[in-house]
């Protein structure tokens, strides 16, 4: 009972820890439940994290190099690599200083010009006027109106082009050849303009130009030459829509500075010149304070200001201050402060709106200056200096950035020799400062500037966390099976780059337009980005812990399309090796069908493969080549094919075989077999099925008849019973009588043959419907046949019958001892009972192969007037007259119990030879 | 002598039976059914029991298991069904022998002998006997004096024929095959013996086996040889 006890107890205990291991996992599926979802969520924070500080630190590259060109304050390094080139081009600026004195000097020699008819060349290639057909137009309509001398429109700008050179050169008078510029400038052209100024301009693209120096210089006897183009104010339009190189326009800007005439170089920034497809370069040159506007509308110019003296560094423009020497009112200098195409386009804007532009009053030169020509330029009021404003950055920055600027253009003014300290001092003082409101766009970038240090420390903190929970969540996840998923994964993945590609887009869109609407659009713009952001991150990370989780369960190749159709391929390549295989086999038995399957399919290849080969020289050969690639691919497909259902029909063949052999429950195989054949197949296994259920019906038909047999057997055995014992009785008493003792006799013989018939009849039955237990072993065959054959010594002596054994040595049988002793005492009883006396009896036992096979050989007493198999049929015999002891049982049995045991028996009749030959299964 | 008692619903076999055993000196009571034997069995002092299995009221079978729940008399089955399982299940609800029908009465009356002797010999005075006297089952073989008795009765043997006998005696159970029983007997490779040995079993057999053509004795294990039926 304690014991009991004791073991209650610790079942009790062992429930209880399992209760809480139970509740200990479900906790841990919750715990773990919340685990993953907190890992996932801390990962999507990190995502951000990484994504913001991208941005800063991308966004930071950005204003770190705008703000190193126009707000941020240049390192030392930079500032002396500055003040280096200064040095180095000083020569060109000398030049231009020399030239613009010649100039000036000139000017009053060549003041009768001013009273010239006006004569105006203009740009007549401009690229903004696709066709002459329109350039035509433009020009016949402005014809009238400009009053024009003489025009020259020709389509051909080549040819056109020549005339002006030849003009040029033969010194002839220059008509005036007007083209419309561009609607902006367009608008701004109008003939008062000229008539006002009543000058000369000779405007020429910088090409024409080029050619003109060229010429000048080429000629030996030029005065007359140059005192044509001296004649003009030449406007060269440097920049146009040529993929004119910087050093290029340099060149040219050394020739302009030699050459006669008044040269007004005319670059063209506006909006139409991006960056990228400008001759200049961002950064190559700076122009300001130029337009067509300005130009014409005012009598006093200022021109153009370029950055010369390095194409390559942008550097250059921060400290230059260009004098523009190229005109006879050479007088005025403009002084710019020089600021980046950030600022200029803020600049132009300003223009275009005609809102607080800057004020021009501090361009124009007093026309007093240009009357008088070698006044010294007046700064005052004449430079400008453009900074950001000051809520943008703070205070110190700007103040230092503008302190640089002065000090920049002070030194560059004091390289100017006509100016004396106090005469800088003094323009600089009277320098101008504007202050420039950066766009919103710009906003978020000095932003990302101001936090640029933080920014890149979120990036890195946000790269190795990310990283971190990325490999946890890829370790922690669990397996998966493929049932659950239905998709296959490049539809996923589609679906997921979609996504992204179309988040992508409404980001770019978000930084990059939104701002039109101000700061709250992109507020709103950017919490709709990352709620886009949240969704397309879940899916992502669900989608990729799906294929982990396949991945994990090695489900991951059923999962692509691609790999099954590697697998496919494989599949079919494998199938191909089968089939090559086969095809040898088979081919060395001379196989028919797979040879005509072979030919069929290599006749349809080699086709194929001509037509391939003849389209490959055609020139529209592609498509029929891909034609035969696809004609050689359904066949290779249909060869293998033929041939699946073809090694179907063999194993259809080889099942019917089987059963026609008996083996009725066999089951052909439907694995792998082409639907059709499949369908055929099963119905011939149901034909199996068939013969099965007819052939069982028969058996229980015959075990039926066995069953009758033996009750009927039983109920003869008991009346016989007392036949017999009553015999015996009357046998017993003392009969004198001989006639009634000879009837007893009698009697007592036919009960005992009764008797035996009976028990045969019982064994017969049994035999012939298998329905016996049968306990085989290994038996001595010559053992068995001297315990048979002693049995039987006497009998055959009786009957002067002789054995003649002829036994190989030791054989062994694999059979049941009782009943192979049946078996062989049947037939020894059978020669006994048939044997012509006085003959031999010759009993052989040899191998035969896997079998043993015993052979009883006698003459018969009677003639055997009857088929073999008749004498294995139950109650045949021999002797049709039925005279003899036999009831024509035993050979049924013996060849039953024979079969039983996987044996064969056989009879042979060769005129009164008898012969009996068994063959049962050799010993293990 | 003892009484028998024979049990089965045909009267003529039942009285054919008594008949013989009477003539052989035993007392012989007599039912026709079952529930019969089991009453008389009761009411009378019975030797052995004669049984047959179909029978009405109460069958063989049942009639055997309920005899045996208190007692271990000898019982023989005395039955018409001939077949393996029949045997077998008659032996095993705990009948001693087993008689097809159509007997012969003189195997019938052997077998009652055998089983009656046993059973005296078993259950009353072990026989004292000395160590160069084999027994089984009736049969005896006195080394001494070279005599084989069957149930007392002298059977005439050859030399040979009492040597494997004598084999056989001694190792009773084990199956000796004819090349083996040569050697022991002729003390000589068993080279061309053919069916000597067989020939002279089935001498022996016939002297004394009631029924040669299923011996209760030596018997033949077919394709192995032949061993002394425990």
């Amino acid at each position: 009972m304690s014991t009991d006890n004791i073991n209650k107890q610790t079942d009790n205990n062992e429930n209880v820890i399992a209760n809480e291991k139970n509740e200990n996992s479900n906790d841990k599926k919750i715990n773990n439940f919340t685990y993953l979802l907190t890992l996932k969520i801390l990962l999507f924070l990190a995502a951000v994290l990484m994504v913001i500080g991208l941005i800063g630190t991308v966004g930071l590259t950005a204003v770190n190099t705008h703000v190193d060109r126009d707000y941020k304050y240049c390192p030392v390094t930079k500032k002396e690599k500055k003040l280096n080139n200064y040095k180095e081009s000083s020569f060109f600026l000398n030049d231009i200083n020399n030239y613009c004195r010649s100039v000036v000097s000139n000017y009053k020699t060549n003041a009768d010009l001013f009273n010239d008819d006006v004569t105006i060349l203009t740009k007549y290639s401009y690229s903004n006027i696709d066709s002459s057909k329109d350039a035509t137009k433009v020009f016949s309509t402005n014809n009238e109106d400009y009053n024009l001398d003489k025009i020259y429109a020709e389509s051909e700008n080549t040819s056109l082009r020549a005339d002006i050179n030849s003009k040029l050169l033969d010194g002839g008078d220059f008509d005036i050849f007007y083209h419309e510029l561009d609607s902006f400038y367009n608008s701004k052209f109008d003939s008062t303009v000229f008539n006002k100024l009543g000058r000369s301009y000779l405007y020429l693209e910088k090409w024409e130009y080029d050619n003109i120096l060229n010429n000048l210089i080429s000629q030996d006897n030029n005065e007359g030459f140059k005192r044509e183009l001296e004649k003009f104010d030449i406007y060269v339009d440097l920049l146009n829509e040529d993929n004119t190189k910087s050093y290029y326009n340099y060149d040219s800007m050394r020739g302009i500075i030699v050459s006669p005439g008044n040269v007004v170089i005319i670059i063209d920034i506006n909006n139409n010149y991006s960056e990228n497809n400008s001759s200049f370069v961002e950064g190559d040159a700076v122009v300001f304070d130029y337009s067509y506007d300005d130009f014409f509308n005012r009598t006093q110019k200022c021109y153009i200001p370029v950055e010369l003296l390095d194409s390559s560094s942008y550097d250059k423009l921060n400290a230059s201050i260009i004098t523009t020497p190229f005109a006879r009112n050479m007088a005025t200098i403009a002084c710019f402060s020089i600021l980046g195409s950030e600022n200029y386009r803020a600049m132009n804007n300003e223009y275009y709106d005609n809102s607080n532009l800057i004020n021009r009053t501090e361009y124009k030169i007093d026309e007093s200056v240009v009357a008088t020509g070698n006044e010294k330029i007046d700064f005052t009021s004449n430079a400008v200096i453009y900074y950001p404003s000051e809520d943008r950055f703070d205070a110190k920055t700007i103040k230092t950035y503008k302190n640089d600027r002065l000090r920049e253009i002070k030194d560059a003014m004091l390289s100017l020799p006509d100016y004396s300290e106090d005469e800088v001092k003094e323009a600089y003082s009277n320098f101008v400062s504007i202050t420039l409101e950066p766009s919103f766009e710009n906003e978020t970038v000095f932003l990302m500037y101001k936090y640029g240090d933080i920014c890149l420390v979120m990036l890195f903190a946000g790269v190795v966390l990310f990283l971190i929970l990325f490999v946890a969540i890829t370790v922690l996840e669990k397996r998966k099976s493929l049932k659950t998923d239905r998709w296959f994964g490049e539809f996923k993945l589609f679906l997921l780059i979609s996504l992204i590609t179309i988040m992508l887009l409404i980001g770019k869109e978000c930084v990059t337009k939104l701002y039109l609407f101000g700061k709250n659009g992109y507020i709103a713009a950017f919490s709709a980005f990352i709620i886009c952001a949240i969704i397309v991150f879940s899916s992502c990370l669900a989608c990729y812990l799906g294929f982990v989780r396949l991945a994990k369960n090695g489900e991951i190749f059923n999962y692509f399309i691609i790999s099954r159709l590697f697998i496919f391929i494989k599949n079919m390549c494998r199938e191909g090796h089968l089939l090559a295989k086969d095809l040898s086999k088979n081919l060395a038995l001379g196989s028919k069908t797979l040879l005509l399957i072979a030919a069929y399919g290599f006749i349809n290849c080699f086709i194929a493969l001509l037509a391939g080969v003849i389209s490959f020289d055609n020139s529209d050969g592609f498509p029929i080549f891909l034609a035969f690639i696809i004609l050689l691919i359904f066949n290779i497909a249909f060869l293998l094919y033929k041939w699946k259902e073809k090694r179907s029909y063999d194993r259809i063949s080889e099942g019917i075989d089987r059963i026609l052999d008996g083996e009725l429950d066999y089951k052909i195989d439907t694995k792998d077999m082409p639907e059709t054949v499949m369908v055929l197949t099963e119905k011939i296994n149901r034909i199996g099925e068939g013969l099965d259920n007819a052939v069982a019906a028969s058996i229980k038909d015959e075990r039926m008849k066995a069953e009758l047999i033996t009750n009927v057997s039983h109920d003869i055995k008991t009346p016989l019973t007392s036949i017999i014992n009553y015999v015996d009785l009357i046998k017993r008493e003392k009969i004198t009588d001989e006639p009634v003792k000879g009837y007893v006799d009698v009697l007592d013989q036919k009960s005992q043959r009764l008797k035996q018939l009976i028990e045969d009849l019982l064994e017969a039955s049994k035999a012939s419907t298998g329905n016996i237990e049968l306990n085989p072993t290994t038996l001595n065959l010559h053992e068995l046949i001297s315990q048979i054959s002693a049995e039987y010594e006497d009998k055959f002596s009786e009957k002067q019958l002789n054995l003649v054994a002829n036994e190989e040595e030791g054989l062994t049988v694999y059979a049941d001892g009782r009943r192979v002793y049946r078996v062989i005492d049947n037939i020894f009883q059978n020669a006994y009972k048939y044997a012509m006396p006085n003959s031999r009896i010759y009993l052989d036992t040899k191998m035969a192969g896997e079998n043993v096979s015993i052979c009883l050989k006698n003459i018969s007493e009677a003639e055997l007037n009857i088929d073999a198999d008749e004498l294995l049929e139950r109650f045949t015999r021999g002797d049709s007259s039925r005279n003899t002891e036999g009831n024509g049982l035993g050979l049924s049995i013996a060849s039953n119990l024979t079969k039983l045991q996987n044996g064969d028996f056989r009879i042979d009749l060769d005129g009164d030879l008898f012969k009996v030959t068994i063959t049962l299964p050799k010993g293990r | 002598m003892g009484s028998i008692l024979v049990c089965d619903d045909d009267k003529e076999i039942v009285e054919a039976i008594s008949i013989y055993l009477t003539s052989e000196g035993y007392d012989v009571v007599k039912a026709y059914d079952g529930i019969e034997a089991i009453n008389v069995f009761k009411s009378n002092a019975i030797d052995l029991i004669l049984i047959d299995i179909m029978m009405p009221k109460l069958d063989g079978i049942r009639t055997i298991m309920k005899l045996r729940e208190e007692n271990n008399v000898p019982i023989i089955v005395l039955s018409a069904k001939s077949e393996d399982t029949d045997k077998v299940l008659g032996l095993n609800v705990g009948a001693d022998d087993y008689i097809t029908k159509p007997f012969n009465p003189l195997e019938l009356v052997a077998r009652v002998k055998s089983q009656l002797r046993r059973y005296t010999t078993f259950n009353n005075a072990p026989v004292n006997k000395s160590e160069s006297i084999l027994s089984h089952n009736g049969l005896e073989l006195n080394d001494d004096q070279k005599l084989v008795t069957l149930y007392g009765e002298e059977i005439k043997l050859t030399p040979i024929e009492y040597s494997i006998i004598k084999l056989f005696l001694e190792n009773p159970g084990i199956v000796f095959s004819s090349s083996q029983i040569y050697e022991n007997i002729w003390d000589e490779d068993a080279v061309g013996s053919d069916n000597i040995v067989a020939v002279h079993i089935r001498h022996i057999r016939e002297k004394i086996e009631v029924n040669p053509k299923e011996p209760r004795f030596i018997k033949v294990v077919w394709g192995q040889g032949y061993k002394l039926e425990i």
